[in-house]
Parts: structure tokens; sequence; C-alpha cells
């Protein structure tokens, strides 16, 4: 743009016709003047105080409505995580059922003298492969029908011929001593009150043998990848033989619509077990038929004292 | 250009105690500029009548909210200019840009070939002033149509007064743009 050109635009602008406003304008506008001029400053602070205070009764609701939002799909995603679990695992039951009942049964002592003395050194930082566990073929559910531990023992000392068994369980609870540093049972994302009661250790007479603790009401499903035979031996108390492996997920458990999945890397010595743990263990040991002597001397050792005594 | 007032504190403050008499000397001093800015902008007469009158009622309501950071005309100016936005977007009462009122002009008994041949390019000017970017065009009508200095319009747009400049300086760019396509 040349300088002319712009100073003609200028020009132009500015030299736009100017008209006479029409008469009586003025009058018009005047008349317009509201009766009452005054500013009242009070009032205007008080206007400006509202609409403050709007503002922020808006914000308070929306910082609630986000929170509320928030809280309620975090509470929904609680609610219904665990239990579309357990409506898979129910499926998995369901069919582990119809396995059960066309498989042939056969007595733990049997599936005992299959499997190696003791489990291999298991490995803590085992990934758990949620899909595989919906495939999995069968599920060995415990049947509520105890069978006397000392008849299964004895029957065991007798075929292995071996009465070693004590040295045997020491290297056992050796081995595993690195998964015992394991944390304790934790539930994926569930608060406390929900996190089921749940406990896996090595059996106190048997190394070969591992004891499961669970809520007396609760369903359990092992699964059959990793557990070659289970049964219970006192209410909420299983006793279970692992196959060798890498397998992570042992076990299922259900009570009500809360669901607990028990690993491997959550199996613990004799040694590391809780109390509570040890002492239903020797309390069914004890009713299983297991010299009294013995059972108290593994209570001393374990340091239930009182339990050793009664 | 209008020049700021000695006595325009005196005035506010007299207008903000309830003073009528101090009201009517604001609109005696002030609304033939704001009638001549807003009939540039509207370029219809009876419109621009209206549309001074609406912008004086809008001034009352709201003159609690004046801080005097800028001069009263300016924000006069920023009042009329809303008022005309306003009227212009309301669809059914758009202003027609083809089919201008032939304005009052002042008596200088000019040849009336000379008249039409004016006020086809005034119409014309107007027309593209009104198609600039809204900064754009609120500045050029401002400044020349408003009559206010750069530096209002930089205290009242919260720019710098270079700002002001280079948007004027773009803005006659576009406009000699736009008439030219037109000539074509």
């Amino acid at each position: 743009m040349t300088a002319n050109r712009r100073a003609e635009l200028q020009r132009k602008l500015a030299m736009a016709p100017v008209p006479k406003p029409p008469a009586g304008l003025a009058d018009r506008i005047k008349s317009d003047i509201p009766g009452e001029l005054m500013v009242d400053a009070d009032k205007e602070r008080r206007r400006l105080r509202q609409a403050v205070s709007f503002n922020i009764r808006v914000a308070a609701s929306i910082i609630l409505l986000v929170s509320s939002v928030y809280l309620a799909l975090n509470l929904l995603s609680r609610r219904f995580g665990p239990m579309e679990m357990a409506a898979k695992s129910d499926n998995a039951a369901i069919e582990h059922d119809t396995a059960t009942a066309a498989a042939p049964s056969y007595p733990v002592t049997a599936m005992a003298r299959e499997m190696p003395p003791a489990p291999p050194t298991l490995p803590a930082s085992a990934k758990v492969d949620a899909p595989k566990l919906e495939k999995r073929n069968a599920v060995i559910v415990a049947q509520a029908r105890p069978e006397p531990l000392a008849l299964r023992d004895a029957e065991t000392a007798a075929e292995s011929g071996n009465a070693s068994t004590k040295e045997e369980s020491v290297t056992a609870r050796d081995r595993l001593a690195a998964p015992a540093a394991a944390p304790m049972i934790q539930s994926d994302s569930m608060p406390a009150r929900q996190v089921l009661d749940v406990e896996i250790a090595a059996a106190p007479f048997d190394a070969t043998k591992y004891i499961v603790r669970v809520p007396l009401d609760a369903q359990i499903n092992f699964d059959d990848d990793a557990v070659a035979a289970g049964r219970p031996v006192a209410p909420g108390l299983y006793e279970i033989i692992m196959r060798p492996g890498l397998r992570d997920v042992i076990a299922v458990v259900h009570d009500g619509d809360r669901t607990r999945t028990i690993r491997r890397s959550e199996l613990r010595t004799w040694n590391d077990a809780s109390p509570r743990t040890k002492a239903a263990a020797l309390e069914a040991a004890l009713a299983a038929g297991v010299d009294p002597e013995l059972v108290a001397a593994k209570a001393k050792a374990a340091g239930l004292e009182g339990f050793a005594a009664h | 250009m209008i020049a700021p007032w000695s006595d325009e504190h005196r005035l506010l403050v007299a207008v903000r105690g309830g003073d009528r008499a101090a009201a009517e000397e604001i609109v005696e001093r002030t609304y033939s500029a704001v009638y001549a800015s807003l009939y540039r902008l509207c370029g219809d007469g009876d419109l621009a009548a209206d549309l001074t009158q609406e912008t004086y009622r809008k001034a009352w309501e709201a003159l609690g909210g004046f801080d005097g950071r800028s001069q009263l005309f300016t924000w006069l100016y920023r009042i009329a200019y809303t008022t005309f936005l306003n009227h212009i977007r309301r669809p059914r009462l758009m202003t027609s840009l083809d089919a201008p009122e032939t304005p009052e002009m002042p008596d200088r008994a000019p040849a009336a070939d000379e008249v039409l041949s004016d006020a086809e390019e005034s119409e014309r000017l107007r027309a593209a002033v009104l198609k600039l970017p809204e900064d754009l065009r609120f500045t050029v009508t401002a400044h020349f149509w408003g009559g206010l200095a750069v530096k209002e319009i930089a205290k009242i747009e919260d720019v710098t007064s270079v700002a002001i400049r280079k948007r004027l300086h773009k803005a006659f760019g576009l406009l000699e743009t736009s008439l030219d396509e037109e000539e074509r």
C-alpha cells in the first residue's frame, strides 16, 4: 500500500458524512434518564458479593458433582469387579462339576505315589495368566468328606518305605524358604473388610502336602493344573498335593460375593505359617489320629505352648 | 477527536449522587457524537437515533460499573458499538448494506451528481469496514467514526498503542483490497 493510497483511505474514513441528529433526540434520551440515578455503593457491593457467592456456589456444585461421579464409579468398579470374577469362577466350577462327575475318582494316596516327593522351587514372581484360568480343563472341587489323616500318613509311609520323612520335610521346608518371604495374602484392589482370610502353608507332618485354610462358609475350587488332589480335613481346612510345574494359580475361593485367588507365590513353609493355621492343622491331625505326642512336640516347636499343654 | 472534559469527574460524581441535571449535561455533550458514530456504523438515520437512545438506556443501567479508567465518551462509544453489533446480529433486524438510506447531509449545496457519488463511495467504504475482522473493525470505527484517540482505544482494548497502530495498518491493507475488488 502506497502512502498516498493510505492517506486517501484515511481521508475518506475521517470525512465520512456526519448527519445532524434528528430533532428531539436529546429530549428522548433525557426522558429515559431514570428517576433514581443515585448509585448506592452498598447496593453495588452487595450485588458484587452476590455475584461472587453465586460463582463460588457454581464452582462448588461442579466440584461436588465431579467428586460424586468419581466416587460412584469407584464404588461401582469395586462392587462389580469381584462379582464378575465370581461369575467366571462359578462358570468354571459348573464345568468342573461336570468334569468331576464324569472322571473316575482315585484316592489321594494313589496320586501321591505318582508325584515326586517334593514340589520344585516355587517362583515368587510367577505371573498369573488370567485367560488361562478361564480355559482350565477341570477344577478339583474339594468334597466335604474328611478322611482320617493318620490312615493316609500310614499308607504313605508304608508305600514309600521310607522312615526319613522328617529329614525330607526339613529339606522341603528349606526349599520353601524363599516364597515364605512373600507378602501376606492381599486381594486385588479390595478394601480390607472384603479380603478373605486365606492361607496356604506346608503341612505339619508331610512336606509333600500343603494345607489351605479358608473361611468356614467359603467354597474352594482347586486348579487341577497346579493341584493333583485335595480334600477337607476339618471345617475350613484342606490338605492338597501340588503338581510340579510353574502353574501360578492354585485355587479360587468364593465366599458370598467375594472371591480370592490363591497363588503359588503365597505358599509358606510350616514355620512361617500363622499360629491360627498351625493350630487348625495340628488340631485336624490330632482328630485324624496322629500320635498326640508328635502333635504336642510340633505345637511346642511352633510356639503354641497352650495347644501343646492341652 | 473528543477532548476529555476537565469537569468529567465532577459530572460523574454528581450523576452518581443522583443529580439529574448532571446526567442531562452529559447527554447534551455526548449524544451528537454517539449518534454520528452509530450513523456511520449503520448508515441509517432513524436506526442510529434508536440505537443512540438505547445506548444511553444501557449507560444509565451500567453507570455503577464504570470504573473511570477510560474517558466517559470512550465508555459510551463501547456501549454504542456493542448495541450496534447486537442489532445487526438479530437476524430479522439485519441492517441492509446494499440499500442504504440517503443520509441527511449538512447543507453545503453540492451538485446532485456529486452527492450521489460521495454517498455511493461512503457506502462502499462503510460496507468494507463492516466486513473487517472484529478487532480491526472496532479499531477503525472507534478511531475514525467514534473519534477516539489511539491511546484511548488501546486502554479500552487493554493492548498497547503500538498494537492499535498495527491493527489500523492491517485494516487499511484489507480495506484497499476489498475496495479494489469491488471496483473490478
